[in-house]
């Protein structure tokens, strides 16, 4: 197993960490990003917020999860405050576990990017 | 580490340094202060203390923006949108989660019936003024009927001595309404 072949391995893995965390929370109808990477975290995932939000993106556009983006937000502000904190626009900050993510987990479909 | 060494400082020198960022205080003011009263355990420099200031007016600006976002969040949830009433709610478990001592620390239910039991202290007050005011009003009221009654019958007393001074000096007529105006009786004249 190369390096790269061992990171993509790594990759799967997380987002079907992903998946299995947002089972969790199915019934709420969105989940916190931020309560999502804590969730990951003691579950032994410990995500950059970069790279959760790149996995939820992947996951979102292969149909498994539905994600809310800062801009969706009533009240919010595309524009940095005078100390120059700023929330992106595209930055996800809600997530749901769809359908076709549940038949992930119950084995009902495959995905080569989602090790479950 | 110069953050350390002032969360180092007991409780009371770090309220110093935030009552001085409230009152929008300089560095050089609290730091002389600090000085003042915690002298040796005051382990760093002015440049710190502004520092810190400067921290607390940047972490202060970011809290209320933060604020303002989740008021417009919470006016929205309320005017009905339901996807902005299950973001607050998400944000309020990940609030939950992120921060588990402080909930423990307040504990919902304490906060709730706290709150509770300082309505009903306001309300109490609030009735006590009312009643209190009501009570002055009517002592008001009561002093200026006196008032009121002590002239009339001022007048009604000059009045019957004019009507007894002038005799049949006035007329019947006369003697009558000058009676009427007092609501005198002819026996009382």
């Amino acid at each position: 197993m190369t390096m790269t072949d061992f990171e993509q391995d790594r990759h799967r893995r997380e987002r079907g960490a992903i998946v299995r965390a947002l089972k969790q929370v199915y019934s709420e109808p969105m989940t916190g990003v931020q309560s999502l990477r804590s969730v990951l975290r003691i579950l032994g995932f410990a995500l950059s917020p970069k790279a959760l939000q790149f996995h939820l993106t992947l996951l979102a556009e292969r149909g498994y999860i539905q994600i809310w983006r800062a801009d969706q937000m009533p009240g919010y502000k595309d524009e940095p405050d005078s100390e120059g904190a700023w929330t992106p626009p595209d930055e996800i900050v809600f997530a749901h576990l769809l359908s076709s993510g549940l038949e992930l987990l119950d084995r009902e479909k495959v995905d080569l990017k989602v090790t479950v | 580490m110069a953050a350390t060494k002032i969360q180092k400082l007991p409780p009371e020198a770090r309220q110093l340094i935030f009552a001085g960022f409230q009152e929008g205080k300089i560095g050089r003011v609290v730091y002389a202060e600090l000085l003042d009263l915690f002298g040796q355990e005051v382990e760093f420099s002015q440049r710190t203390v502004e520092r810190e200031l400067e921290n607390l007016k940047r972490r202060w600006k970011q809290r209320e923006r933060r604020r303002e976002w989740m008021a417009d969040l919470v006016a929205a949830s309320e005017k009905g949108n339901i996807e902005a009433s299950q973001m607050v709610k998400a944000l309020a478990m990940q609030g939950l989660e992120s921060d588990p001592e402080g909930f423990i620390e307040s504990d919902p239910i304490k906060v709730q019936a706290l709150a509770l039991e300082g309505e009903k202290i306001r309300l109490k007050r609030a009735k006590l003024e009312q009643d209190n005011q009501r009570l002055a009003l009517d002592r008001e009221k009561f002093e200026s009927m006196k008032t009121k009654l002590a002239t009339i019958r001022k007048q009604a007393e000059a009045a019957k001595e004019a009507v007894n001074k002038a005799g049949e000096s006035i007329s019947p007529e006369l003697k009558r309404q000058l009676l009427d105006v007092y609501d005198l009786t002819e026996a009382e004249a």
